[in-house]
C-alpha cells in the first residue's frame, strides 16, 4: 500500500458522465489503494454507488480495502448519512464529531439510504418489498417537486423491475439509492441502482437468436423491445424506460465499456435525445441512473 | 367465479398494496389455476384487484398472461375480466401485452369491468372493427353473426372469422354457431 503517493480522486462526482473520469483512473486507484478526497465538493447518489463498486471491485481483485484519505467534512456527514460507510467496503480512520452528523429527521427524508440488493432471489424479493414500503412513506418528501397523481406508482414498478434484473441477470448483488437534491435553482432526483456483475451484453452472450452492432446497441434495443438473456421476453428495460418517457426524465444505463443516455426532456422539442457511447473505460456490471429535474 | 387478488396475497403472506416480482406471480398463478379448473364451461371469472396498486410486469407476465393463454387453450372454455384495476396496473398490463402481441405474433386480451385509458372496456390490441363489436356486444349482451355483419357493414363470412377469432381470444362467449354473448 503506497500511502504516500495517493490518488487524488478529481472533484468529478457531480454526474454520471463527469464520474468518467474517475473510471478513467480507476486502475491507478486499484495501484495504490488510497484515494484522496480532498478535492471533492459535492457527491450525488451514482458516483457515490459507482465509488461503492470500484472498492468493491478492488476487494474482489486484491483481497484489500481502499483507503479514504482527508474526506472533507461535508462529504464525510452525507456519507453517513447515506450509509455508505456501513458497508464496510473504504477504510476509513478519520472520525467524525457526533454532533457534527446529519440528523435523521423525518424532515430530512428526501432519501433512501445506500440498500444493498442480493443476489439471491428468496432474499432479494424481501429487500425490494422493503424498499419499495419505505419509498412510499417518503415518497411524498422525495418527490415534492413532481407533481403527478401516477409518479409514486411509476418509481415503485422501476425500482421493482431494475432490482429485479440484479438477481436474475447480473450474478451478482447490487445496490440501491434515491435523492432529492438541488444545485442552484433546479431540483434534481435521481434514483440509482447499480451491480458489479457480468454486465449486459455477457448476459446475452448465450442468447443467439438477438443481433447487435455494439454493446451500446445492445442496450439501446433492451429499452426499446422486450428481449430477455433468460427467458422468451424481458419487459423490465422496456416498461422503465416507457416510464422515464413518459415523466420526460434522464434514463442513463453503462455497462462494461458502452453508455447509452436517453434525455426524454428533450424528445418533444425535436432535440436529439438518445446518446450511444462505445469504447467507454471497462467498469464491471451494469449502473443504471433515472433522474427527474424541475 | 370471483377471485379476490387481496385476499389470495393475504392467503399468500404477501404484503400488498403492491404485486411484484415473477415469483410472487408464478405463486399466483398455482393458486389461481386450481381456482380456474373448478369453473364450468363458459364460466367468467372475476380478477378483483380491489386495493392493489402496482402489478409490474413481471408479475404480470407470470399471472395474468399465463392465466389468459391458459383459458385460450384449455377445456372447458372459461372467460377472464379484470375489476377494479389501478391507472398503473392497467398501463402496465397494456404494456406486457402489446409487447406479447408485437413479439410472439400472437395477440392477447382481457375484458375490464370499468373503462380503460383507451375509452375501452378490454385491454389488449384489437383492429378498429373488433373494437366496435366489443363495445356492441357489452351494450347488447348477445348478438348473431347476422346483427354485427348488418351494424359493421361487412360480409357474413369475415365477421364469422372475426367473432370466432375474438371467441379465441375469450373476448367474447360464443353460445351456438353464429350466437355471442358479451363476457
Amino acid at each position: 500500500m503506497t500511502v504516500d503517493n495517493p490518488i487524488i480522486l478529481p472533484n468529478k462526482l457531480r454526474d454520471p458522465f463527469l464520474f468518467e473520469e474517475v473510471i478513467d483512473i480507476q486502475e491507478g486507484i486499484y495501484r495504490n489503494s488510497v484515494i484522496d478526497l480532498s478535492k471533492i465538493s459535492f457527491i450525488e447518489p451514482y458516483s457515490m454507488i459507482s465509488l461503492l463498486l470500484l472498492g468493491k471491485n478492488h476487494i474482489r481483485s486484491k483481497g484489500e480495502k481502499i483507503k479514504m484519505i482527508n474526506i472533507p467534512i461535508s462529504i464525510h456527514q452525507y456519507f453517513i448519512r447515506m450509509d455508505f460507510l456501513k458497508t464496510g467496503i473504504f477504510e476509513v480512520s478519520e472520525k467524525i464529531n457526533k454532533d457534527m452528523l446529519l440528523k435523521r429527521s423525518p424532515l430530512s427524508r428526501r432519501i433512501i439510504e445506500i440498500t444493498e440488493i442480493p443476489n439471491k432471489e428468496r432474499e432479494s424479493i424481501v429487500v425490494i418489498t422493503d424498499v419499495i414500503s419505505l419509498f412510499r412513506k417518503r415518497a411524498s418528501n422525495i418527490l415534492k417537486y413532481w407533481i403527478s397523481d401516477r409518479i409514486i406508482d411509476y418509481f415503485v414498478t422501476v425500482i421493482s423491475e431494475l432490482c429485479q434484473n440484479i438477481f436474475e441477470h447480473s450474478l451478482d448483488s447490487g445496490y440501491l439509492a434515491m435523492q432529492t437534491y438541488s444545485v442552484g435553482k433546479e431540483n434534481i432526483f435521481r434514483l440509482v441502482i447499480s451491480d458489479s456483475g457480468i454486465g449486459i451484453r455477457r448476459s446475452f452472450e448465450e442468447n443467439i437468436n438477438v443481433e447487435y452492432s455494439s454493446p451500446a446497441g445492445l442496450m439501446e434495443k433492451a429499452i426499446f423491445t422486450p428481449i430477455s438473456s433468460k427467458r422468451e421476453f424481458g419487459y423490465g428495460l422496456c416498461q422503465v424506460n416507457e416510464i422515464v418517457e413518459r415523466l420526460r426524465g434522464t434514463l442513463f444505463i453503462r455497462s462494461e465499456n458502452a453508455s447509452i443516455t436517453a434525455l426524454y426532456h428533450r424528445k418533444n422539442k425535436g432535440a436529439p435525445f438518445l446518446f450511444l457511447k462505445n469504447n467507454l473505460s471497462v467498469f464491471c456490471g451494469t449502473q443504471i441512473s433515472i433522474s427527474l429535474g424541475g | 367465479m370471483e377471485v379476490n387478488v387481496s385476499k389470495i396475497a393475504g392467503e399468500l403472506k404477501i404484503k400488498t398494496p403492491d404485486l411484484i416480482t415473477r415469483s410472487i406471480g408464478r405463486a399466483f398463478y398455482e393458486k389461481v389455476r386450481k381456482l380456474l379448473r373448478l369453473a364450468g364451461s363458459g364460466e367468467t371469472a372475476i380478477f378483483d384487484l380491489e386495493r392493489i396498486v402496482v402489478m409490474d410486469s413481471s408479475f404480470i407476465d407470470e399471472f395474468l398472461v399465463a392465466s389468459v393463454a391458459d383459458t385460450m387453450r384449455l377445456e372447458p372454455d372459461c372467460f377472464i375480466k379484470l375489476r377494479n384495476i389501478s391507472p398503473i396496473s392497467e398501463i402496465n398490463i397494456d404494456l406486457v401485452f402489446r409487447s406479447y402481441s408485437n413479439y410472439k405474433n400472437k395477440r392477447i386480451a382481457v375484458i375490464t369491468d370499468g373503462i380503460c385509458q383507451n375509452n375501452s372496456f378490454y385491454i389488449g390490441q384489437l383492429t378498429s372493427e373488433e373494437s366496435d363489436i366489443v363495445e356492441y356486444l357489452r351494450i347488447n349482451r348477445s348478438v348473431s353473426t347476422e346483427e354485427i355483419s348488418n351494424f359493421t357493414g361487412t360480409g357474413l363470412s369475415d365477421i364469422d372469422q372475426i367473432m370466432n377469432g375474438l371467441f379465441a381470444l375469450r373476448i367474447v362467449k360464443r353460445e351456438a354457431p353464429g350466437l355471442f354473448f358479451a363476457v
